[in-house]
């Protein structure tokens, strides 16, 4: 019975400890942006206290409207402290014509979480309303020319026609004081 | 001193006796001079009914609207729409019953063009009533003319109502000129702002050959430019549904299916209002037999045609049983729809369709119960055309709330829908109550003209 207290105890311990070494060191991250033979590399570098930490799992994500979008797998960092990660070259820009990378260290036993966000222009410009192709599906500025035309020919033909009967209605009253100013 | 203008009006029908002219006259003007007690009650009633029905928005618009409509993902398009649909149906009553008739000589519509085109007006102001009904946020009404997409049906629909409701409004009032003279000239004891507005509206008329040639060309113009509004207004409806992507709406006989059900409905409206006037106002020489024996011809026509869509509409798809449409149409055949359904089609076409080839059923008293029975059918059709296929969404969701799956109309949408016939019905009675509901010039112009065949049977 001792013997399991005792067992019991050192678990404790043991735990305690891992939790406090793990509260002791605090992760930074910092995102490098590189070519190399025109392929893009987004570099985290990971540094604890200055010095480079190198097996910490890094993963890389794009920031979209709703939600993160994972740039690949996670990935660990060399002895250098650097996780590479090739970057595509079709993200689609953001509001603001850029795109916000994040890369982030997520619950690792010993530097916990940490996260870092930067701005990119790596990405594929928005295209201007104007510039999106006339359909039936576009928007009100982007309707096709030949459904303009034919809309407006159609409502011009028809309130002018209504136009001009109001018009006419006009000179019946007109013919009448015309006959009053004659009595 | 008499008006110089009733003088001048005489001479107008010099070759007219004017005995029958005078009787003719005040028969036609005898619902505009007095106003009975049965008169009073009934406009009354349709003021409460309308009252109950502004209520009900108002409870529907400052409570939620989970509560006081039935509404749901699933049903988005209640009653609401439905009512919308019937009445722009009925609007098209104006252009069979007035302009197509006038344009190929049927003299025997002189006597109905004017209820015709007033029951065309009312209608189509309600369809617009019925349309913000339903709508979520009334208060972005005007969004759609600021953000509207030309391409988007629902703004042709909104072009599409606004003309027809000004062209008709026209046609309405170019034909009443000369009558609100006549009313100016012959009415009395009615009050000066009365008096006042028929001199104003009557602009001035005086009878003189210029001024009828004026006249009669523009109601031309707007006869013939009626007709194709009037088909696109429905045509554009039917788009609606047409072009939204539901499997039970996905068909392109839409619009002449919407087109021919509507000529149906409007003969039978037309033939309820004619058999109300005639009796209410006493109109039996105007509105005689003859006119129940050429509606229910022209009925047993519609019927034959509207039947004839409808197998288009519901055969070819039922041989084929694809898919989500293969739900919609098991419902309303052998499902919980089917009693409706089954109904609609025996009371809305197959009755109208045999029952008048019979002369005996062509007389005023039992054509006007077939066409009270097609008019309502024609409701329910409308709501069939709607409802039931809603529930069968594209994307079925899991564990869907039982609210979303069924649709009945809450207490607070029947009283809004119960309110806009109210409102149609009160302003078809206003109407007829300040202006003659049969046109006496058009009347008289066919008999000097030797056309008897507008109120005799030839």
């Amino acid at each position: 019975m001792k013997k399991s207290y005792k067992i019991i105890i050192f678990a404790l311990l043991v735990a305690f400890s891992k939790i406090a070494s793990a509260q002791d060191y605090e992760a930074s991250l910092k995102i490098d942006y590189t070519t190399e033979d025109s392929v893009k590399y987004c570099v985290v570098h990971a540094t604890s206290s200055d010095t480079s930490i190198s097996g910490v799992e890094v993963k890389l994500y794009v920031k979209r409207l709703f939600s993160l979008l994972p740039i690949g797998d996670g990935v660990s960092t060399d002895e250098e402290g650097n996780a590479k990660f090739e970057f595509p070259g079709d993200i689609p820009a953001d509001l603001n014509g850029k795109i916000e990378v994040i890369a982030k260290v997520e619950d690792d036993e010993n530097y916990g979480s940490a996260e870092v966000h930067s701005e990119s222009n790596w990405c594929v410009p928005r295209k201007q309303v104007a510039e999106l192709e006339r359909s039936l599906s576009g928007s009100r500025e982007n309707a096709p020319i030949y459904f303009i035309v034919v809309s407006n020919l159609l409502l011009f033909g028809i309130w002018g026609t209504i136009i001009y009967v109001v018009l006419q209605l006009f000179k019946i009253r007109k013919t009448s004081k015309h006959l009053a100013k004659h009595k | 001193m008499k008006d110089p203008r009733i003088l001048s009006e005489k001479t107008t029908y010099e070759t007219f006796t004017q005995e029958e002219y005078m009787e003719m006259k005040s028969d036609l003007l005898r619902p505009v001079q007095t106003i009975g007690k049965w008169g009073k009650i009934w406009i009354a009633f349709l003021i409460m009914v309308c009252i109950a029905g502004v209520v009900a928005y108002y409870i529907q618009e400052t409570r939620s609207k989970y509560v006081t409509v039935s509404l749901r993902d699933y049903t988005m398009w209640g009653v609401y729409i439905s009512n919308f649909v019937f009445f722009v149906a009925l609007s098209l009553i104006g252009v069979l019953m007035s302009a197509v008739l006038k344009l190929t000589h049927f003299e025997w519509y002189r006597p109905l063009s004017r209820i015709a085109e007033i029951i065309a007006v009312s209608a189509i102001m309600l369809a617009g009533v019925s349309i913000v009904a339903a709508m979520g946020r009334p208060d972005r009404l005007h969004y759609l003319f600021l953000h509207g997409r030309i391409q988007s049906p629902i703004v042709w629909d909104i072009i599409v109502i606004l003309t027809y409701i000004t062209a008709s409004l026209i046609l309405l009032f170019i034909p009443l000129i000369p009558s609100l003279s006549t009313c100016s000239n012959h009415l009395h004891n009615k009050p000066k702002w009365q008096m006042r507005m028929y001199e104003f509206l009557s602009l001035g008329w005086e009878g003189t050959p210029e001024q009828w040639k004026v006249l009669k060309k523009c109601i031309k113009i707007l006869t013939v430019l009626v007709i194709p509004l009037g088909v696109s207004i429905h045509t554009v409806t039917a788009w609606l549904f047409a072009t939204t992507l539901r499997s039970e709406w996905d068909s392109t006989n839409f619009g002449a299916y919407f087109v021919s059900g509507a000529f149906l409905l409007g003969v039978a409206a037309m033939i309820v209002a004619v058999f109300v006037f005639r009796k209410a106002y006493k109109l039996e020489n105007y509105l005689t037999p003859m006119h129940f024996d050429k509606l229910g011809q022209a009925l047993v026509l519609m019927s034959c045609i509207y039947i004839y869509f409808n197998v288009n509409e519901y055969l070819v798809p039922a041989y084929k049983m694809s898919g989500l449409h293969a739900n919609h149409l098991l419902s309303v055949f052998i499902g919980k729809d089917a009693p409706l359904y089954w109904s609609v089609v025996f009371f809305g076409m197959f009755v109208p369709a045999i029952l008048p080839l019979f002369k005996a059923m062509r007389k005023p008293v039992p054509l006007t119960v077939i066409a009270v029975v097609v008019v309502i059918a024609a409701w329910f059709k409308r709501y069939l055309i709607v409802i039931p296929g809603l529930a069968h969404p594209y994307m079925p969701i899991q564990d869907v709330p039982k609210s979303w799956m069924h649709y009945s109309p809450s207490l607070v949408e029947m009283t809004i829908v119960s309110a806009t016939f109210a409102a149609m019905m009160l302003i078809v009675t206003i109407f007829s109550r300040f202006f003659p509901i049969i046109s006496v010039w058009e009347v008289a112009e066919g008999k000097l003209e030797g056309k008897d065949e507008i109120i005799n049977y030839k």
